[in-house]
């Protein structure tokens, strides 16, 4: 039997967070870099990107809001599924909530995504055959978005709380999972 | 336009000289990178009429499907910008420009019910005069009456979205993209007065790629612009000393081979007893002014030539090292050691193989080559960074930009900054 090759996909992303707490003012960038490096295997600095085990941060904003709260930004590139899963338990430790935004780039079987997704809620479908639909995972729902076109497959989550990334909701999961179906491997 | 909704809907649009790179936040680290041309079918002929191929335009991955004859190019294929700059009155360049912003967002259109239209950060070159910000506003406002696919917009320029990827506010960025180079020190924003625009870019390097392919008997291939790019991203090295480089790889070709075969077909290169071309190529983009290079530009080599766009001189022979010099020395005493101390290279001309360890001493990384010009001319205490996939780093600095500017900072004639709304 042929058995045709696995795709590899690039994963790439954001995750965002509040800084609510008394001394969001006294946060800076480097705080919380020095909490990635705790948690995470940083191996060095290239050019404003910290290069970790699994996974490369390329940016990291601190945002000001009207209400002089702070909201973190973390864009993260070429990441491997464990790699996400201590990045947002390290967030989620330390800040309680997060945002992530994941896309897999990665010439995917689109017609299998979509046939694994259109039972899912919110299912929407339009003329450049982009489509989008919220699939639960146990209890979590994540907003899965597919641009055949461009080759790529976005998934945006919520997650509260540490105990939110535990099996099998953890974000690696997810994706491997939706890869997988795709016809890929991470 | 709440963070959550910019998380989501943040769009950045790269407006290069000869490729568009364009893409959502949700693209992750990457864009989607067409060339910035439109072709205009002749809509007069029995097939456009008989299977009802009526579009005006086509752009993107699509234009190779429609190409008709070659005499026809010229004339119906058209890249809109020369040395990142639209003429004003050139209604056929701006209709390209229209079609390949329409092609970007329709290709990123979300599906979701709570789309209002894309926050769109456009970047252009740092020497793009007024009336080019007020015409891509005036396309985007255009695009919106058909359909709601922006929601506000910003106009930055390139290099200053280099330097917002790589947060450095004070520095100096050599943008170098297939058409050509822009050396600009940045102060917390562009110093205009100060840039140095240079009328030389990665396709030059090609074009010296392709004589030295035609000289080794691959005249047909050398003609093909993909392949050419190929053959001089696989060949090409940085000389550290060009003579001394050559000299060598002269003496002791082995030392320097590398063959190369294009996937997909049967085609090998190798250089056999040339190997020393391959330093032709590197030494091209950074200096052209070597009398070895005249000898090709009688062949009918063509030398990148002194242009003048408006008030500006593009200047085709500037070595990086003499163009820093002088962008650098136009800006305030104080302020210059500083943009020594910190030089951002970015864009794909950038795009360098490392060497091997085994031509050390001979061939060089592109930021220590720039080093190594400044050092020629006295200028030695210097940090040169080679960006992240220098591609792509303008596209990425839209990108943050995009997403950490308020939405309630409006857009200033005066500063060229802020959103514009098409609420």
């Amino acid at each position: 039997m042929n058995q045709s090759k696995k795709i590899k996909p690039i994963i790439s992303g954001q995750v965002i967070f509040n800084i609510i707490t008394k001394e969001s003012k006294l946060i800076q960038f480097e705080n919380i870099l020095e909490i990635f490096k705790q948690n995470l295997k940083f191996l060095r600095r290239k050019t404003g990107a910290y290069i970790f085990s699994g996974g490369i941060i390329s940016n990291l904003d601190l945002i000001k809001n009207n209400n002089g709260s702070l909201t973190a930004s973390i864009r993260f590139n070429k990441a491997k599924p464990f790699f996400l899963d201590n990045l947002t338990s390290t967030t989620l430790s330390n800040f309680n909530k997060n945002s992530l935004s994941c896309s897999m780039k990665g010439n995917f079987d689109f017609d299998r995504i979509k046939n694994y997704l259109k039972d899912s809620s919110d299912w929407f479908e339009e003329s450049k055959k982009n489509f989008c639909a919220k699939k639960r995972y146990d209890k979590k729902k994540v907003q899965v978005t597919a641009y055949p076109s461009m080759a790529i497959l976005n998934l945006m989550c919520e997650f509260n709380g540490k105990e939110d990334t535990l099996d099998p909701n953890s974000p690696g999961r997810i994706i491997k999972n939706l890869s997988r179906i795709g016809g890929g491997t991470t | 336009m709440s963070l959550d909704y910019k998380q989501k809907y943040s769009f950045g649009a790269d407006y290069g000289t000869s490729f568009f790179k364009f893409g959502s936040i949700l693209c992750g680290e990457e864009p989607k990178m067409i060339e910035n041309r439109g072709y205009f079918p002749r809509n007069d002929n029995i097939m456009h009429n008989a299977f009802g191929e009526t579009k005006d335009i086509v752009v993107g991955d699509e234009v190779p499907l429609y190409l008709q004859a070659k005499e026809d190019l010229t004339e119906n294929l058209i890249y809109p910008m020369k040395n990142g700059i639209v003429e004003k009155n050139n209604s056929r360049a701006w209709d390209v420009v229209k079609a390949i912003s329409l092609y970007g967002l329709e290709a990123f259109e979300p599906t979701d019910n709570d789309f209002e239209g894309f926050n769109i950060v456009a970047s252009l070159s740092s020497i793009a005069p007024r009336y080019m910000y007020e015409k891509i506003f005036q396309i985007y406002k255009e695009i919106n009456e058909r359909r709601k696919l922006i929601k506000a917009a910003t106009v930055i320029s390139q290099p200053l979205s280099v330097a917002i990827a790589h947060k450095v506010t004070t520095c100096t960025v050599i943008e170098s993209g297939h058409g050509n180079t822009q050396v600009c020190p940045i102060s917390h924003y562009p110093i205009r007065n100060a840039i140095v625009p240079i009328n030389r870019g990665g396709g030059d390097a090609n074009s010296i790629t392709a004589e030295i392919l035609k000289d080794l008997g691959y005249s047909d291939l050398a003609r093909e612009e993909a392949f050419v790019t190929r053959a001089k991203e696989k060949l090409g090295l940085i000389p550290v000393d060009f003579e001394k480089s050559v000299a060598k790889a002269k003496k002791h070709p082995k030392k320097f081979k590398n063959k190369f075969k294009i996937p997909g077909t049967r085609i090998v290169v190798e250089l056999e007893e040339n190997t020393w071309t391959r330093f032709l190529i590197g030494e091209y983009v950074f200096d052209p002014n070597h009398e070895l290079f005249t000898s090709y530009f009688k062949r009918g080599l063509p030398k990148p030539k002194d242009i003048r766009i408006g008030d500006l001189l593009f200047k085709g022979m500037l070595d990086f090292g003499e163009a820093i010099i002088e962008a650098v020395e136009r800006c305030p005493v104080e302020l210059q050691p500083h943009l020594y101390r910190n030089i951002l290279l970015s864009g794909g001309n950038f795009c360098w193989e490392q060497p091997s360890m085994q031509l050390k001493g001979l061939a060089t990384s592109a930021n220590s080559k720039i080093k190594l010009l400044l050092r020629k001319k006295g200028i030695t205490n210097v940090n040169i960074s080679m960006t992240n996939e220098p591609q792509y780093s303008v596209w990425r600095g839209t990108i943050i930009y995009g997403y950490a500017v308020p939405e309630n900072y409006n857009w200033s004639w005066e500063q060229l900054e802020g959103w514009i709304s098409f609420d």
